[in-house]
Order: C-alpha cells, then structure tokens, then sequence
C-alpha cells in the first residue's frame, strides 16, 4: 500500500502524460476509459487545457462493453470521430478498466488504421504508472511514427522530455531554447512541447541531444542506438551549472559518448533535501554546488525511478508514505519540495520549507508560485535558499 | 525464432504435448523455451522434474521490481528454459491479467535477446479466451497456434471458441490457426468426429496421438515420454509431430515473406 495517498492529491497518471505529449500536434488522442480518466487530465493535469482546440476524448467506457469486450463499439466511435475531424493521426491509450481486461491497444490501432488510412498507433496506459512513463511511451511512439530517416546537422539540438507537465511554468521552455541558441547550438525540436510536427520529424537529424527529464531518456536511447546521436542529461539551471552542461553537450557531440551531468556533493547529504522529477532534482544541485558551493544535498526523487542517475545517499520515493519518510529522516535539512509536502509533517517549520510546485502533484493550486530556474534565473531561487538557510542557522 | 501457441481445454494433455513436443525439438538440437500459462503452473513440470516450479507471478509478489530472469527461467531436460506464468490467489484477483504481467515482465527482462531461443512454446490453457488469454496469439508473440482436443464435446467447445478469438484478430495480422492435434482418449468415431469438427471450422487435424499407457508411466517419474522411454513407439510419435511442425510452421512463414 506505500502509494496509498491519504493527504496528497493522486499524481498525474501516465494516460495524461501520453495526452500532454501530443496535444497540439494536429492528431486525436482517444482516452479509452470511463469519463471521470478524461477529466482527470482536461481539468487538473494539463495546464494548457483551458481555450485549447486539441482534440483529447474520451471513450465513454461502459460498463457492458467491459465485461463483453466490445472493441468494435470503441473502433466506430474512433472511425466516425475521425471522418468528421480528419486527425493528421490518432494515438489510443488506456485506463485502469481496459488495463484489466487486456485491450489491445496495438491491435485496435492496427485496425483504426487499416480503415481510416490515418497513423494510428496504440499505448498501453493502465493508469497505474506516473504521468512521466505515459509521457515517455508518447514521445518514443510519435518519433518512431514519424521521425524521418536523415543525414544529421551540425550544431542542431534536440530537446528531449519537456512536457506540460514538468515544465509547466510557461517561460521556462522559451529560456531553454535561447540558453541552446546562445551557446552555439540551433533548437530543431523539442519534444514534445511547443514544436511543430514538421520539426519533430527532423529530430532524427540533430547533432546532439538533451534529455531534460526522464520521460526523455527512452526516445534519447532510441535515437542513439538508431541513428547514433548521442544525448546528454541535464537542464541548465544556475550560470557556472549551465556552462557544465553545454560543454559536456559540446563533447557528446564531438565524440558521440553519451553522458549525464551530475555533480557529488563535497559532503554528504544533511542540509537541503530535494523532492521531484529526478533531472530537474539533480539539476537544481548541481546548480547549488557549482554556483553556490553549497554541499550536503540529497536527492529525492518521486514518479518513475531511475537509479542510473542516483548519486550514493540518493532516495527515490514511490508514494506519500516514502516522502514522509525521507522528510522525517532528514529532519533539519531544508526541504524543497512541492507545497502539499509540508502537509506530510505536521508542525513543520517555514524556513526548514522552500516552496517548489510541482504540477502533477498539485495541479493548478500553486502555479502562481512556480518557478523558472533555466540559466540565471536560478539565481532568485538559490538566493532564497540561501536566506532560509541562514534564518535556520 | 519460432513462436508457437498450443492451446487447448483444461486437462487435454495440451502441457503433456507441450513438454513432449519441447523435449523432442530440444533433442534434435534446438534451444527451446516453453512458456507455461495456466494459473496451474505445471506445463513444465515434467520437464524440469521440479516439484513446484516458481512462477513469474510469485516471484513478482514476493520481489517486486527487483525479480531478475534467474527467479523465473529454470533450465531443464536438454538444456529447454522453462518458465510458468503462474496466476493470483484462488479465489481473488484475474488469471487472465496474470498472464499479461508475466508476459509484460519477461519483456522488460529482454528474456528472448538474453536467452535467445530457437522456438518459444506457449503452452495455454483455451477454457477461457479473455484478453489475458488471448494474449499469446497477439503481436509479437506467437505466430502460430495448434489447438489439442479430444473428441470428447467439451474439448471440441473449447477448440471451436479458440479458433473464433483467431479469427477475430485476422485483420491484425496476428497469428493463424495451423490446425488441431488430436489427442486420443479412444472414443468411439473419434478420428471422424475431429476430422467433421476441423473442418467445419475451416482447418485439418495435423496429427493423432495415439493414447499411450507409457504417457502416465513417464510422469510418475517427472519426467517427458520422449526424455523416459526414447525408444517407445509413442516416442516416436512425438518426434514426428515435432518434425511435422516445424515444416507447417517454416512453410508458412517463407510463404508470409
């Protein structure tokens, strides 16, 4: 029961992942569930929902349709959806209900698009994994679509893994791609966010990329190990941090070795604890030691694990109940984290708290205080960092 | 690599044509995993001679995330990898969703590029055709699907529903019904009764299994017909229908190509 959450909201599922991937992207993306899985995603996950003309629906599962698998109904409804709005493509992706009783979605977006002539393709979704693995499956499936086989550009970058929902502050993507500019490379896509289909489909003719979060890493290992180009993983955040970063982008491009820019503390962790998406988590410390030779930072990261980007001391928590548990360990430590956590600790004290919304967490509650961290802007955040730890002595 | 789905009702003798076809393809120099996936967990018991074999399910309830392909895969007669799907708690939870998880994390263990089998069998239980199932015969597991049936009614039910849920899947080009194996209990017209059935749904009977006191004989001792009595008629048998489907299943797929 560790992801049993009795005072956090629940995460954002994989399914809106998958949507926010796509959404913009000129295709339809079937929710394959009762209707409350649609709202989950159109009313508290997405960001960019509100005024969107995005084609998102959901399937109206019924009950009876279940229990007799009636694929047929779904395979209609799509067609006839189809017809009257003519998607440049249709993703389907499940819920808990059709996670249960095996639909195939592969199968049933074979079937779409033998009928239509529209690119189809199927993910299997459950709803019971983390908004980031839906994200991943999303990129991973539409660069495989449509990625066009072709000769690679110098100095091109692709961004891989920004979503609504890890970079739901809606500067940051625009900082991101100036800091790429600035440092000599040209952005050919960003996936998938605020990139055109015509520019995801060059993806595959970049020099380099970088995986920003993990819903990144799948679609990074794929064009590596297809095409060769190699990735790096980090987000620029802080000055001297985000000149770490753009060289060791500069050296994956030369010698086509891929690497993750992750510094190690001085001291081990003990004096700030970060909580969230492990690349932006890592980051921050990176930037708190490079820019402001803090040491004693640990890690925590929440949704999908990846150990493989776990220093020594680092944790990952799978639900609530872990995140508590890493916030009573290391208690006097200055936690940054997404403001719901501080519920977790009654009694808790301001300053050993520095508020860092999280969107799949609490949605739209704090967006107002979310924070831009690419390149120099970082440095409001490290500055208040650096007064909370001083007034906590 | 060879992908083959034998299905068949409950206690047919679809595990014991399974294992036997196993044992007798593994002895003619082929690495060949069988893949058990009937919540029972004895496909390969006589093959591995293991009193309880683990399954995929248990190891992921008692390890979570951290089951490795070594808790699941156990070798057997002839070096065949044998692995059981396993099923949830009598009574609670769904058979058909366990044989999904199992087949979802053998993927994610990479199980087929790090054993690299020649032929997988997918040896499954055809009462029930859910989702779960049916998994086998989807994309990218088996190509090819042999139903096992006697000509007792029930047997025929089963084989006649299995060969519907194949057909359902034809536009997605999923895997063909290459025919039934009859697995005989001596009923009177058996043969016709099979042959009459087959073609009423629109296949043929590939092979007859002669009914064998040997069969029983050889699990007694835990062990496959083919690996205990080498040189019995029944033996032979097996041997053939090994041969024969290798030849269906290769035909097929160069005239697929």
């Amino acid at each position: 029961m560790n992801r049993l959450n009795k005072i956090l909201p629940p995460f954002a599922p994989d399914y809106s992942g998958v949507c926010s991937v796509l959404y913009g992207l000129g295709g339809m993306t079937v929710i394959h569930g009762p209707e409350g899985c649609t709202g989950n995603y159109t009313g508290y996950d997405e960001p960019r929902w509100f005024g969107a003309d995005v084609e998102t629906v959901g399937s109206g599962l019924r009950e009876i349709d279940a229990i007799l698998g009636n694929e047929e109904r779904l395979i209609s409804q799509i067609k006839e959806a189809a017809k009257r709005s003519k998607p440049a493509f249709i993703c389907i992706t499940g819920t808990p209900i059709p996670m249960m009783t095996g639909t195939d979605f592969k199968g049933i977006a074979a079937e779409v698009e033998y009928e239509t002539g529209i690119p189809s393709f199927g993910i299997s979704t459950t709803g019971f994994a983390y908004y980031d693995a839906g994200a991943s499956a999303a990129m991973l499936a539409y660069t495989k679509k449509f990625g066009k086989i072709q000769t690679q550009k110098e100095n091109t970058i692709g961004i891989l893994g920004v979503n609504a929902i890890d970079f739901s502050h809606r500067e940051m993507l625009y900082d991101l791609k100036r800091e790429c500019e600035k440092r000599g490379f040209s952005v050919t896509a960003s996936l998938c966010m605020d990139a055109s289909p015509e520019q995801i489909r060059e993806i595959c003719s970049v020099s380099v990329n970088l995986v920003v979060s993990g819903s990144g890493l799948q679609t990074a290992q794929y064009l590596y190990e297809k095409f060769e180009i190699p990735y790096v993983t980090g987000i620029p955040i802080g000055k001297t941090a985000s000149d770490l970063v753009f060289e060791t982008v500069k050296r994956s491009a030369f010698d086509h070795v891929c690497r993750n820019v992750i510094l190690q503390p001085q001291a081990a962790g003990g004096r700030i604890l970060i909580l969230g998406e492990r690349v932006m988590a890592n980051s921050i410390r990176n930037c708190l030691i490079a820019d402001h030779g803090i040491s004693g930072i640990q890690v925590c990261s929440i949704f999908t694990p990846h150990p493989e980007w776990m220093l020594p001391g680092d944790v990952h928590a799978d639900g609530e109940k872990e995140i508590a548990e890493a916030m009573r360990e290391k208690n006097g430590a200055l936690v940054i984290g997404d403001p719901l956590f501080h519920r977790l600790i009654p009694g808790m004290q301001e300053d050993t708290f520095l508020d860092f919304p999280i969107q799949a967490v609490s949605s739209k509650v704090y967006r107002d205080g979310q924070w831009n961290l690419i390149g120099e802007r970082a440095e409001l955040f490290a500055q208040e960092i650096e007064r909370k730890m001083r007034r906590k002595g | 690599m060879l992908r083959i789905a034998v299905y068949g009702k409950g206690g047919i003798g679809k595990s014991t044509t399974s294992a036997n076809l196993s044992a007798a393809l593994a002895q003619k120099g082929y690495r060949v995993m069988q893949i058990g996936c009937d919540p029972k967990a004895d496909s390969t018991r006589n093959i591995c001679g293991l009193k309880e074999m683990p399954t995929v399910l248990d190891a992921i309830r008692e390890k979570g995330s951290a089951v490795k392909l070594e808790d699941i895969v156990k070798e057997g007669y002839h070096g065949i990898l044998c692995v059981e799907a396993g099923g949830p708690t009598p009574g609670i939870g769904c058979a058909g969703r366990g044989i999904i998880t199992a087949f979802e994390k053998l993927e994610e263990l990479h199980a087929f590029s790090v054993y690299q089998p020649d032929i997988v069998i997918y040896d499954v239980l055809g009462d029930v055709v859910c989702g779960g199932f049916a998994m086998p015969i989807r994309d990218g597991y088996a190509r090819h699907v042999f139903v096992v049936t006697s000509g007792e009614r029930m047997a025929l039910y089963a084989a006649g529903n299995i060969a519907e849920a194949i057909s359902n899947f034809k536009r997605r080009g999923y895997a063909s019904l290459e025919g039934l194996i009859l697995n005989s209990r001596n009923i009177e017209r058996e043969q016709e009764i099979v042959e009459q059935f087959a073609e009423e749904i629109g296949t043929k009977v590939q092979k007859i299994i002669p009914r064998d006191a040997l069969i029983q004989s050889a699990e007694d001792m835990q062990k496959t017909v083919v690996e205990a009595y080498p040189d019995s008629q029944i033996s032979r048998e097996y041997d053939s229908l090994a041969d024969l489907v290798l030849k269906i299943c290769r035909e097929k797929e160069q005239k697929d190509e």
